[in-house]
C-alpha cells in the first residue's frame, strides 16, 4: 500500500500539465454523439473523419479570447488538414449549436491547404456553416441552413463544389469573395433572408512591404537550452535556442544589430506548435539598424508556429524596445502582459499571430504585419499605431477594451476583418482601410472619432457601428465598399463632412440610430443613398445627395410602413469639400462631389496599379502648390451636362496650384473636364491618351507632354501663357480653339511627330505657333484658321530651326466647341 | 518478500530525493505545526508541491525547511521550530528541484511571513501559479513612467537621425544605461519613458554607447516633458555612426 502510494506520489509529481483548445494530433474518427466545448484544430497532415450518423453539438465559447491558431471568438472547428464527413441519406451527420439562441458557434473554418469533403452533412446554428479561406470544399447532398452565412468562400484559391445541396434559411446564402470559385450543380439556394448568392471582389490595395536586408551573421553560434539569464546579457551574431530563455526581473537582454536568434523546434505535447521562446520579466532591448536588422525565426522550416514567442511579462519599469527586427514563424511573434513596449521598423510575418498583448502600453511605428493568421490581438491596453501596414493577413486588428490611437496607417487586403474594436475608445485618423472583408467594425465603444480616413472597397460594410455611443465620423471618404458604406445598429453618432459614394448596397443604413447625418456628400451608391430598418427616424439635414431626387434616393417609412423616416431637412445644392488626406492613392479611388487635395511637400501620388476615377460633375480643388502625380490611371470622363473641374482651392490666378502629371499610364482618359488656375493643367510623359472636350483656362500652361501617342481634340485653350507645349511629340492636335493665349502652341523639340489641323488660332498675344530653338524638324500645321496673319516663330525667323508647314489655311473659324453650352 | 526487499531501498531513494523532509510529528515544546492545502489558480489541489520555509527574507536560496511533497489532495504538513519564517510554495514540473523556475513550474509568489509560537498549529493555504499566471494576476507594482521627448542635435544644431537618447540615475553609468530610446527619426525626434525623480540624460550615436560615456543633462521628472533636446558633442559625425558593440 505504501509502495503504491509512493509510486502514485512520484507519478503525480511527474505528470505534465496541459491546457489549450483541442488539437487533433493524429488521424481521428468521430462517431456517435460528440460534444465540442472548445475550439478544435485539425492541423496539416491530419485527417478528421466524421462517421455516418454522428451528431456534433458545439457549445458556446466560455470566453471571447482567440488562441492564435483560430480566428473567431466563437467556438470553431479549424481545418488546415482534411476533414471527411461521411454521412449517408439514412444517417446524415449533424453539426448544430448547443441551445437554441441563434448563432452559437463559428462554423467549420478551412484555411491554408485545408480541405473538407462532405456527404449528407447538415450544418446549422453557425456564423458560417463552412468558411473557406483560400481552401477547398467538396460537398454532396449537404444542407446548410439556419446560419448567418451558408457558405463563405474567399480568395482566388478557394474552391467550393456543391452538388445536390441545399443552402436555405440563412441570412446570407453563398458569398464568394475575391475570386473564389463556387459551383452549384443541382443545388438549391433560396429563402435566405438577405442575399441568395453574391460574388464580390475588389482589387487589392497596392501595399509595398518593408524590405529587410537581413544577412546571416558569420562566426560562432551561441546555443541555449532552458536557461535563465542574469544581469545584462548581450547577444550578437548567431544565437540558437532550444527551450526557454528566461530574463528575470533583475536582468536585461540586449540584442545588437545584425544578430540572428533562431529557435529549434521543440514540441513536447505533440500539438505541432513549437515551444522554444524567450520569456522576459526584466527588459529586452533588441536594437537593430536599417542596414543590420535583427532576425527572430525558426531554426528550420518556414511555416507559422515553429517556435513560441517573445514573451514580455510584467515588464513596465522601462520601455522594452524592438527596432528594425524581422519576426517570423512564431506562434505569437510578440506576447505581452503588463508590459511597456515600443516596436518600430519591424516586420511580423508568417506567424500565427503577429502580436498579442493585454494590460500593456504598446506603440507600433512603421511596423508591417503581413501573412500572419492574425496580425494584432489586444485587450485592456493602450495602443498607438503609426505609419504601419497590416495587410494580407487572415485577420487584421482585433481589439477589446483598448484605447487606440491609429494614424497614417494602412489596414488592407486582410481576408476577414480589417479593424475590429470592441469596447474601449478609439481615435482613428488618416488611415487607409481597404479591400478587407469588413473595413472597420465597432461595437460597444463609449467614445470614438474616425476622421479623414479612406474606407474603400471592403467586401462587405465599410464602417459598421453597433451598440456604441459618442462616435464621430467626420471627413472620411467611404467609397466602393461592396456592401453598405456605413451601417449603424443601436448606435449614437454624428457623421458629417464625409463622402459616401459608389458603395454596393446602401450609402448609409441605419437601424435604431440616434444621431445626425449632416453635411455629407452621399451619391452614386448602387442601392439607396440612405435606408432605415426599424422604427426610429434618421436625422439627415443639409446633405448633398448628388442632385438626385432625394425622395427616391432614400428607403424609409414612405416605402415600407412602420419603418422610421429619413428627416431630410435642408438639401445642399453644392457638395461639401472633403479632403483626400492620405499621401498616396493606393486603391481604385472614386472622387465625387468636391474633393480637396491639400498642400503637401510632394504631389499626391497615384501609385502604379491604382487609379482615380472622377465622377461627372466632381470638383477637384487643389491647395496652393498641390498637384497629382499619376503612375497608375486617371479616369476623368465628365459629360456635357456634368463637367469635371480641376481648380484651385485658394486664389484664382495662374499657377495657383501645381499640375496633374501622368507617367506612362495605359488606361487614363480625360474628357469634358475643365482645368483652371493651374501651373500646368496636364503634364504627360509617354501616355497614350485622347484629351477631348476640355477647357484649359487661366493657367500658366494648358497641356505639357512628351511623346504620346496623344490626340488633343475639341478642346478650348483660353488665357494661358502657353496653351500646349510638346517635347518630341507624337500628337494630333485637331479641332481645338486657342484664344487669348500668350503662345498657343510651343513645340520645343522633335516636332516632326506633331500634326496640327483644323484648329482655330484667335487673339494669340505673341505666337500662334512657336518652334523651339532646339527643334530642327518641320511641323505639319496645315489647314488651320488664324484670325490674322499667322504669328509663327520658326525657321523663317531663326535659321536652323524647323519650319511650320502652314499649307492652305482656313478662311473661317470652325465650329469646334459645339459641346460648350454657349455654343 | 520481494516487495519487502524493495521497500527499504526505495525509501532510502525517496529520502535522497527529498532531503528537506522534516520530521512528521513534533508538536512538543519549541516546535510548531504548519499545515494546509496547496491549490492552483482554479482552486484545485496540487500534488507534488511543497512549502518552503526560510528563516530570513532571502528566499532565493535553498530553504531552511521544507514540507514533504503534497499528495493528490494538495495537503501538506510540516513541523518547524518556533520563530519567524518567510514561506513560499513551489510545484516543479520537471525533475529538477533546484535552480530558477522554469516556464511550467508553479510558485506562490511573494513570500508570506508568519511568526510561529511554540506549540502553535497554524493552517495556511497557498495558491501556486505559473510565471504567466502570476504576471497576469499581479497588480501593477510600478509607479507610472513619465514621457520625455525632444530632439537629438549635432553640435551644429542640425537634427540627427538614427541616434538614441540614454538615461540613468547616474551621470556616468557603467555599461548600458538603465533606459534607452528608440532610434531618432529624420527630424532627430526621440521619446523616453522614465521613472519619476532625478535622471541624467545624454545622446549617443551608436549602441551600445562608447565606453566612458556620460549623461550630461540632469533633470528632475515629475510629469511628461517635451522639448528636451540633447546635443551631440562637437566632432561626433553621423557618418561614423556604426553599429556599436
Amino acid at each position: 500500500m505504501f509502495f503504491r502510494a509512493a509510486i502514485a506520489l512520484l507519478l503525480a509529481f511527474l505528470l505534465p500539465v496541459s491546457a489549450r483548445a483541442l488539437v487533433i494530433s493524429g488521424d481521428t474518427v468521430w462517431q456517435g454523439r460528440v460534444e465540442v466545448k472548445g475550439d478544435v484544430y485539425v492541423p496539416e497532415g491530419v485527417v478528421l473523419t466524421v462517421a455516418a450518423g454522428t451528431v456534433v453539438t458545439v457549445h458556446k465559447a466560455a470566453t471571447t479570447s482567440i488562441d492564435p491558431e483560430f480566428i473567431s471568438p466563437a467556438t470553431e472547428i479549424m481545418v488546415r488538414g482534411r476533414m471527411k464527413i461521411r454521412g449517408t441519406r439514412a444517417r446524415p451527420v449533424l453539426f448544430r449549436a448547443a441551445g437554441s439562441d441563434g448563432e452559437g458557434w463559428a462554423g467549420i473554418v478551412v484555411a491554408g491547404s485545408g480541405r473538407v469533403e462532405a456527404e449528407h452533412a447538415r450544418i446549422s446554428g453557425a456564423h458560417a456553416a463552412v468558411e473557406l479561406l483560400g481552401a477547398e470544399l467538396v460537398a454532396a447532398a449537404c444542407e446548410f441552413s439556419g446560419n448567418r452565412y451558408g457558405l463563405v468562400a474567399q480568395g482566388g484559391r478557394a474552391r467550393a463544389v456543391l452538388s445536390a445541396c441545399r443552402v436555405t434559411g440563412n441570412e446570407y446564402g453563398i458569398m464568394a469573395f475575391s475570386g473564389a470559385a463556387v459551383s452549384t450543380d443541382a443545388t438549391e439556394v433560396r429563402a435566405n433572408r438577405r442575399v441568395q448568392m453574391a460574388k464580390m471582389s475588389s482589387r487589392p490595395a497596392v501595399v509595398a512591404p518593408m524590405e529587410m536586408a537581413a544577412v546571416r551573421p558569420s562566426g560562432p553560434v551561441d546555443r541555449y537550452r532552458d536557461a535563465v539569464l542574469a544581469g545584462d546579457t548581450v547577444w550578437k551574431g548567431r544565437v540558437v535556442i532550444e527551450g526557454t530563455v528566461r530574463v528575470p526581473d533583475t536582468a536585461r537582454l540586449i540584442i545588437l544589430p545584425g544578430a540572428e536568434i533562431s529557435f529549434a523546434f521543440r514540441d513536447t505535447n505533440g500539438d505541432g506548435i513549437g515551444e522554444s521562446g524567450i520569456q522576459v520579466q526584466g527588459a529586452i532591448i533588441a536594437k537593430g539598424r536599417p542596414e543590420a536588422p535583427i532576425v527572430f525565426r525558426a531554426a528550420s522550416g518556414s511555416r507559422a508556429g515553429l517556435w513560441d514567442a517573445i514573451n514580455i511579462l510584467g515588464s513596465d519599469r522601462t520601455r522594452n524596445l524592438i527596432e528594425y527586427c524581422l519576426i517570423e514563424n512564431a506562434y505569437r511573434g510578440l506576447h505581452l502582459h503588463f508590459a511597456n513596449a515600443g516596436v518600430s521598423h519591424t516586420v511580423f510575418c508568417r506567424n500565427f499571430r503577429g502580436a498579442q498583448f493585454q494590460e500593456s502600453l504598446v506603440s507600433f511605428d512603421n511596423v508591417d504585419f503581413h501573412d500572419n493568421s492574425s496580425a494584432i490581438q489586444a485587450r485592456d491596453s493602450d495602443l498607438s499605431i503609426r505609419a504601419s501596414r497590416v495587410f494580407a493577413n487572415l485577420a487584421g486588428v482585433n481589439l477589446f477594451r483598448v484605447r487606440l490611437d491609429a494614424a497614417r496607417s494602412i489596414i488592407a487586403n486582410n481576408m476577414r476583418s480589417g479593424l475590429r474594436i470592441r469596447e474601449g475608445t478609439a481615435r482613428i485618423e488618416n488611415n487607409l482601410i481597404a479591400a478587407n472583408r469588413t473595413g472597420i467594425s465597432i461595437s460597444d465603444l463609449y467614445s470614438g472619432s474616425f476622421t479623414a480616413n479612406v474606407v474603400h472597397a471592403n467586401l462587405e460594410t465599410g464602417i459598421l457601428c453597433r451598440r456604441s455611443d459618442g462616435i464621430s465620423i467626420n471627413g472620411n471618404i467611404i467609397t466602393r465598399n461592396r456592401g453598405d458604406g456605413v451601417r449603424f445598429m443601436d448606435a449614437r453618432a454624428q457623421a458629417s463632412g464625409n463622402l459616401i459614394a459608389a458603395n454596393g448596397w446602401q450609402g448609409v443604413r441605419a437601424e435604431r440610430f440616434s444621431g445626425v447625418l449632416q453635411n455629407n456628400n452621399i451619391t452614386a451608391n448602387q442601392g439607396y443613398a440612405a435606408g432605415i430598418e426599424g422604427g426610429m427616424d434618421l436625422d439627415a439635414p443639409d446633405n448633398w445627395w448628388g442632385g438626385d431626387d432625394v425622395a427616391a434616393a432614400v428607403w424609409d417609412g414612405e416605402d415600407v410602413p412602420g419603418r422610421g423616416r429619413v428627416r431630410i431637412g435642408g438639401i445642399r445644392k453644392e457638395p461639401v469639400a472633403v479632403a483626400w488626406s492620405l499621401d498616396a492613392v493606393r486603391v481604385d479611388a472614386v472622387w465625387a462631389g468636391k474633393v480637396l487635395v491639400p498642400a503637401r511637400p510632394r504631389p499626391l501620388t497615384v501609385v502604379r496599379g491604382a487609379s482615380v476615377s472622377v465622377r461627372p460633375g466632381t470638383v477637384a480643388a487643389f491647395a496652393a502648390g498641390a498637384g497629382l502625380k499619376v503612375y497608375g490611371d486617371l479616369i476623368a470622363r465628365g459629360t456635357a451636362e456634368k463637367r469635371i473641374r480641376f481648380t484651385s482651392a485658394g486664389t484664382k490666378r495662374p499657377a495657383s496650384w501645381g499640375e496633374i502629371s501622368i507617367e506612362r499610364s495605359q488606361a487614363s482618359a480625360v474628357e469634358n473636364c475643365d482645368f483652371e488656375y493651374a501651373t500646368w493643367g496636364m503634364h504627360c510623359h509617354f501616355v497614350p491618351i485622347t484629351i477631348r472636350g476640355c477647357r484649359f483656362m487661366d493657367g500658366d500652361g494648358g497641356i505639357r507632354f512628351r511623346s504620346g501617342p496623344m490626340r488633343i481634340v475639341n478642346n478650348l485653350f483660353l488665357r494661358n501663357r502657353i496653351g500646349i507645349r510638346g517635347f518630341f511629340p507624337e500628337v494630333t492636335i485637331a479641332e481645338n480653339e486657342f484664344r487669348d493665349n500668350e503662345i498657343a502652341v510651343f513645340i520645343r523639340q522633335g516636332g516632326g511627330g506633331a500634326e496640327l489641323h483644323r484648329n482655330n488660332f484667335i487673339a494669340s498675344r505673341r505666337y500662334d505657333l512657336r518652334l523651339g530653338d532646339f527643334n530642327n524638324e518641320d511641323v505639319d500645321a496645315a489647314g488651320n484658321y488664324f484670325d490674322g496673319p499667322p504669328q509663327v516663330f520658326d525657321g523663317r525667323r531663326e535659321p536652323g530651326i524647323g519650319m511650320a508647314r502652314l499649307g492652305r489655311m482656313l478662311a473661317k473659324p470652325l465650329k469646334v466647341l459645339s459641346w460648350l453650352p454657349e455654343n | 518478500m520481494a516487495a519487502g526487499k524493495l521497500i527499504f531501498p526505495f525509501l532510502a531513494w525517496l529520502a535522497m530525493l527529498f532531503p528537506f523532509s522534516g520530521p512528521a510529528a513534533a508538536d512538543s515544546g519549541g516546535s510548531a505545526v504548519l499545515h494546509g492545502r496547496i491549490l492552483d489558480m482554479a482552486a484545485e489541489p496540487v500534488a507534488g508541491a511543497e512549502v518552503r520555509a526560510f528563516a530570513s527574507d532571502d528566499v532565493r536560496r535553498p530553504a531552511d525547511f521544507a514540507s514533504p511533497l503534497s499528495e493528490v489532495d494538495g495537503l501538506y504538513r510540516v513541523v518547524l521550530p518556533a520563530g519567524r519564517y518567510w514561506l513560499v510554495a513551489v510545484a516543479r514540473a520537471g525533475a529538477s528541484r533546484y535552480g530558477p523556475l522554469g516556464p511550467r513550474d508553479r510558485h506562490s509568489g511573494a513570500p508570506q511571513v508568519v511568526e510561529l509560537d511554540p506549540g502553535e498549529d497554524l493552517e495556511m493555504d497557498f495558491t501556486v501559479m505559473t510565471l504567466k499566471e502570476a504576471a497576469i494576476r499581479e497588480v501593477r507594482r510600478n509607479q507610472a513612467l513619465v514621457r520625455v521627448s525632444g530632439r537629438i542635435l549635432g553640435a551644429d544644431g542640425v537634427p540627427v537621425a538614427l541616434a538614441c537618447a540614454l538615461a540613468d540615475r547616474r551621470a556616468r553609468p557603467s555599461g548600458i544605461p538603465a533606459h534607452v530610446s528608440a532610434w531618432s527619426d529624420a527630424d532627430g525626434a526621440y521619446v523616453l519613458y522614465l521613472p519619476k525623480g532625478r535622471m541624467h540624460l545624454g545622446p549617443s550615436l551608436g549602441f551600445p554607447p562608447e565606453s566612458g560615456y556620460s549623461l550630461p543633462l540632469e533633470i528632475e521628472l515629475d510629469r511628461d516633458v517635451t522639448g528636451v533636446d540633447l546635443v551631440l558633442p562637437a566632432g561626433a559625425a553621423p557618418e561614423d555612426n556604426g553599429s556599436g558593440g
